[in-house]
């Protein structure tokens, strides 16, 4: 399996698709906005269409579409403050709504691609995807590295980073966009129906093994290695679409998470019962 | 000297008026109690001057400048249910948070900046706390840390929002030891209180606020059972009535 470059190819993107999820996962857990990347990938749905229906690259209308989005939702987070979901729901039925349409106008060969972009392909990964995704990592990393102090004071208490002096807005707006660039990046591997469970589930599950910040991202990448390459090989054995499996994966390692530490904690407090009776 | 001066604020949540004709100064160095009933605005007084929330009109001038431009000397205490504690951070790490306009968001904290947030937490007792994940501590030891963490600031105006709600005795004695401090050392707080027992115990001057001021000044002179009860359009409890007239 390792000898096809296509499966090279593979696990390069999600080598790289790990050392970037868990850093913007845990951001958009903390930030309450898991469901954002929700919505940017079913928007980057109606970017692919827009592409395949003027036949420019989809992946660059795709950057085009979910970066516009991305600033339209934090316009729409700051309108609808106490139900801020109103945006998520616009946006998530509108994108998909639109993308239909798109793909209704481009009658031909389009319905094909657009269920690569569906549920993620690992047979198409090209060379230039992969140093799309380099680049990508790299930038995250990079501006992990500088922002990571101010991100976090903005994201433990946006109101005190504002009296604090921090630029709130640039930096949600910001944040925002490069959620949807790296989610117009992944998008063709992992399929859009998936895209943020594979952004969010690495630091769901790391959040509840570890109690730090740097703990968890950490973790986040063990686990996000772990799932993408236990989905890869899963994948290419039994013929299922990438983004599925490596879900699924992710699930697994959840749950048995959960049932390890319920397990542990129970022993702990048993321990401590039988060490009070004594 | 003033070192506040708010001048007709005056606040709409979805073309409703919740807020108007909020004018008054903060002398430097003193300890004011913004009181009245559930709903009056109190919280939103200070999220308007902090411009935490948009103000349909009205200035605030600290120490005679523009807020924006004097935004280094303010501390803000939110109420404790605005924040996520299940965040993965300890309480060392929520002080330190207070010192970044300090060092400078972009910078490391040194070991001095380390010691800084120590010595607060020490200070309000919490010290042994330092390492613990914030999720793990109580109601009042939260409190602690967001005190300390204003501390960590050394803000020349503070404002906290409704720092008594849901706290243990020994945090309330924390919080006044603090108060009174700062006080001592000519900083300036604002408060957001509920509690009408303690207002004159805490604080030298009141406003009184009820969607709009009904009556702002030193607390001997304004906190009387008259204005209360045009704060409160009667319905204070008798257990209040009882404490404010004794």
């Amino acid at each position: 399996m390792f000898f096809y470059g296509f499966m090279q190819r593979a696990f390069q993107a999600s080598f790289l698709i790990s050392l970037i999820a868990p850093m913007l996962g845990l951001f958009l857990i903390l930030r309450r906005q898991s469901l954002m990347a929700d919505t940017l990938s079913h928007v980057s749905l109606a970017g692919v269409a827009l592409g395949m229906l003027i036949g420019v690259n989809p992946t660059w209308t795709n950057i085009f579409v979910v970066v516009a989005i991305a600033i339209l939702l934090e316009y729409l987070r700051m309108l609808y403050r106490t139900y801020s979901e109103i945006s998520i729901a616009i946006l998530m039925s509108g994108g998909m709504a639109l993308a239909l349409v798109l793909m209704g106008l481009n009658q031909g060969g389009a319905t094909l691609s657009m269920n690569q972009f569906l549920f993620g392909s690992i047979v198409t990964i090209s060379e230039q995807q992969i140093w799309m995704l380099l680049g990508l990592t790299i930038m995250i990393g990079l501006l992990y590295l500088i922002f990571r102090k101010p991100m976090y004071i903005l994201t433990f208490d946006e109101e005190t980073a504002f009296t604090a002096g921090l630029p709130i807005k640039t930096m949600s707006i910001l944040f925002n966009v490069l959620t949807g660039i790296t989610i117009a990046v992944i998008m063709p591997i992992v399929g859009a129906l998936l895209v943020s469970a594979i952004l969010v589930l690495p630091a769901a599950i790391s959040m509840r093994l570890s109690k730090s910040f740097n703990g968890v991202i950490m973790i986040g990448i063990i686990i996000a290695l772990t799932g993408m390459f236990t989905g890869l090989v899963g994948s290419y054995g039994y013929g299922t679409p990438p983004g599925a499996t490596i879900t699924l994966i992710f699930i697994i390692i959840f749950g048995v998470t959960t049932l390890i530490k319920k397990i542990v904690l129970q022993i702990k407090r048993s321990k401590l019962l039988n060490s009070k009776d004594l | 000297m003033n070192a506040l001066e708010i001048t007709n604020i005056k606040v709409n949540y979805h073309k409703q008026t919740v807020l108007k004709n909020v004018s008054f100064n903060v002398p430097e160095g003193s300890l004011t109690g913004i009181v009245g009933p559930n709903g009056a605005g109190k919280s939103t007084l200070i999220k308007a001057v902090l411009e935490l929330i948009p103000k349909r009109s009205g200035t605030v001038k600290v120490y005679d400048q523009a807020l924006r431009q004097q935004k280094h000397l303010i501390g803000y205490v939110p109420q404790r249910s605005e924040v996520d504690w299940d965040f993965p951070t300890n309480a060392r790490d929520v002080v330190l948070m207070g010192r970044y306009r300090k060092i400078g968001f972009f910078k490391r904290a040194k070991k001095r900046d380390i010691e800084i947030a120590d010595q607060c937490l020490d200070k309000v007792g919490m010290l042994d706390f330092a390492t613990r994940q914030i999720s793990q501590l109580s109601g009042g030891q939260q409190q602690r840390v967001f005190l300390a963490r204003a501390l960590a600031q050394d803000a020349s105006i503070y404002f906290m929002d409704e720092p008594f709600s849901g706290v243990d005795a020994a945090t309330e004695k924390a919080i006044i030891h603090l108060m009174k401090e700062w006080k001592s050392e000519g900083k300036t707080v604002l408060v957001v209180h509920h509690d009408l027992q303690t207002v004159e115990e805490y604080f030298d001057r009141v406003l009184l606020l009820n969607k709009e001021p009904i009556q702002y000044g030193e607390t001997q002179t304004v906190f009387t059972m008259d204005n209360l009860e045009r704060t409160y359009g009667g319905k204070i409890s008798f257990l209040e009535r009882a404490t404010v007239l004794t």
